[in-house]
């Protein structure tokens, strides 16, 4: 009725229903006007990418000077690495990260003791909320050279290894730290699915003489499958960003080659060597690029389930 | 639920049982590891690495800890930041959300888009920096508090939260002759407490373990938060805080273990509070990701 209403109202209809809603609008300015300062003065303040940014001159009386640092940018070897890398990455996320709190979920999905898959939940959740810093943390002591991993090494007769300091290490300990952090929490949705699956769907499926495998393949799997597809999509759409509190406090400048993102590079440039237009123009082109990719998921989504994500 | 009770079905939910026994397990050791490193006395860490139970245990590295004035004042400034940021963030998404829940609000699409578009673009990292500079909100506590006054995503979850409570009863509120403030302090928010329950631990979460900002805009250690002083320590490897200085000092022996028990002062808070929210924020956890 109300949006009829709206519809069909009258500029005065309009004017007395602004009125009615007086106090509603007081509570949305705090939001508006922080919003207003913290967020839109940033996008803004973005022109600098086209600038020669002199802090003693400020955004505004500093000089334009077009493309020029996004031609520099493009001509930089490094900037290409960090950006292949950034996507490497991500696709070793979702390749490996991906599918595990699927599987998770599925075998959560087949406890039918109550107490014990709610303990198992309890403890699978907890690793979502430490943050990145303590993990590294943990991950330094467990595989320095004295570390435990490098005496279980040693004791097993092999030969210490660097896993901090190799390139080739530094990938996969990426991912794997990453799905030890996250797996448990990512099972939450999957399970919401699983809880509103008709129980007599698995009922009658016993009665046809179905054992676990078969449930799980002709029951269990399908009704996720909407689920699936639409984060997969929506992974797709964080291609280009992501990760960069991990990184961050896991990598150190002997694993740049394999693992320095896109992310990190833009800090370093900008915060730490001052190249303030540099940085923001790399920032600059790494947000359109993320925004572009989320109008085209966001569009596939819609296709495919009638729904988009906004 | 019924499943299937065959003899496979039953070595299946066994083997499926110690599977996920294990997945704790692996989910629990790191903890342990640090819970155990924190307790050592350090006559046993240097012997071996292997150190599943402890044989003896010495508090030596805690009663050092929380004798550090440093550290101390970080655990105060950490408090002080979750809480404040914490009850300031969740009020003002609160009082977002709701309006938002009103379909007939003139220009309710377009302050919806004008508040999501921030979810989606932002200006990058150095406006952002250069921002804050000019603001004086450099060296100040008010950096880890004021910009961080609405999570986007959080209020799209109370919104769809309040959307789902029945409409009669602020109907009846306000034949009563309560006006909007007055229903929704007395009538959506009562009502709500679980999905704000949830936020405020996302929030406090978020806050208590933000070494991000501190790192960005707070040069001066006085005022640093315990996560970054805890960064400083573990990632930097800067024992300036925790050491004495003398490299022969009983400090220094205990290197290892203080840095342990950091980590655990920075982990227990998280663990104490956090299952008893859990029931609630599955919930939460499946409205939001439903709806975005």
């Amino acid at each position: 009725m109300a949006t009829i209403g709206a519809k069909a109202g009258t500029g005065k209809d309009v004017g007395r229903r602004i009125v009615k809603y007086k106090m509603l609008y007081l509570m949305l300015l705090p939001a508006i006007v922080f919003l207003l300062i913290f967020s839109y003065i940033p996008m803004y303040g973005a022109s600098i990418a086209f600038k020669e940014f002199w802090i003693s001159k400020g955004i505004l009386g500093s000089p334009w000077v077009g493309f020029k640092h996004f031609e520099q940018i493009f001509a930089t070897d490094k900037f290409w690495q960090v950006f292949t890398n950034t996507i490497e990455i991500n696709l070793l996320r979702l390749l490996f990260g991906f599918p595990a709190p699927i599987i998770l979920a599925i075998l959560l999905n087949e406890v039918r003791h109550r107490v014990f898959k709610r303990s198992i939940q309890t403890i699978i959740y907890l690793p979502h909320f430490i943050s990145w810093v303590t993990i590294s943390g943990i991950l330094f002591s467990l595989l320095s050279n004295e570390g435990l991993v490098n005496s279980i090494i040693v004791l097993i007769g092999g030969d210490p290894v660097n896993f901090l300091t190799s390139n080739s290490m530094f990938r996969p300990l990426l991912i794997i730290s990453g799905i030890w952090k996250e797996v448990g929490w990512g099972t939450i949705i999957f399970l919401a699915a699983l809880s509103g699956v008709n129980p007599d769907l698995y009922e009658a499926s016993v009665i046809d003489g179905a054992n676990r495998w078969k449930q799980i393949v002709h029951i269990t799997l399908p009704s996720l499958l909407p689920i699936i597809s639409i984060l997969l999509i929506l992974n797709f759409g964080s291609m280009m960003s992501g990760g960069f509190d991990q990184v961050f406090n896991m990598y150190n400048p002997m694993v740049y080659e394999s693992g320095d993102v896109i992310d990190t590079y833009v800090y370093r440039i900008g915060l730490t060597q001052g190249q303030y237009s540099m940085a923001t123009a790399i920032g600059l082109f790494l947000n359109v690029i993320n925004f572009v990719l989320l109008i085209v998921v966001n569009s596939a989504a819609k296709k495919m389930n009638g729904q988009g994500i906004y | 639920m019924v499943r299937s009770t065959s003899i496979a079905g039953k070595i299946f939910d066994v083997l499926n049982m110690i599977f996920l026994v294990f997945m704790a397990c692996i989910m629990l050791y790191p903890f342990w590891h640090v819970l155990v490193g924190s307790v050592l006395p350090y006559e046993e860490a240097i012997k071996t690495s292997f150190n599943l139970f402890p044989r003896s245990f010495s508090f030596e590295a805690y009663e050092y800890v929380f004798s550090k004035d440093t550290i101390l004042k970080s655990v105060i400034v950490s408090v002080i930041v979750t809480v404040a940021g914490t009850l300031y963030q969740l009020f003002v998404t609160a009082i977002t959300a709701y309006p938002l829940t009103k379909q007939d609000l003139p220009g309710r699409s377009a302050i919806f888009l004008f508040i999501i578009f921030t979810m989606f673009f932002g200006g990058g990292l150095i406006p952002y920096y250069l921002l804050i500079k000019s603001l004086g909100m450099v060296n100040s506590l008010a950096v880890m508090i004021i910009p961080a006054a609405l999570s986007t995503y959080n209020m799209i979850v109370l919104k769809t939260f309040f959307q789902n409570i029945p409409i009669d009863l602020e109907e009846s509120a306000k034949i009563d002759g309560a006006g909007y403030m007055r229903v929704f302090f007395k009538i959506i928010i009562p009502l709500s407490v679980p999905a704000l329950a949830t936020i405020a631990l996302f929030i406090a979460v978020g806050q208590w373990n933000n070494w991000y900002v501190p790192m960005l805009f707070l040069n001066d250690k006085e005022l640093w938060p315990l996560a970054m002083v805890l960064r400083d320590v573990l990632i930097n490897n800067n024992m300036e805080l925790t050491r004495g200085g003398s490299f022969v000092s009983k400090e220094f022996m205990l290197g290892d273990t203080i840095k342990n028990a950091i980590v655990m002062v920075s982990v227990i808070p998280i663990i104490i509070v956090y299952p008893f929210i859990q029931k609630h924020f599955v919930k939460g956890v499946m409205i939001g990701s439903i709806k975005s």
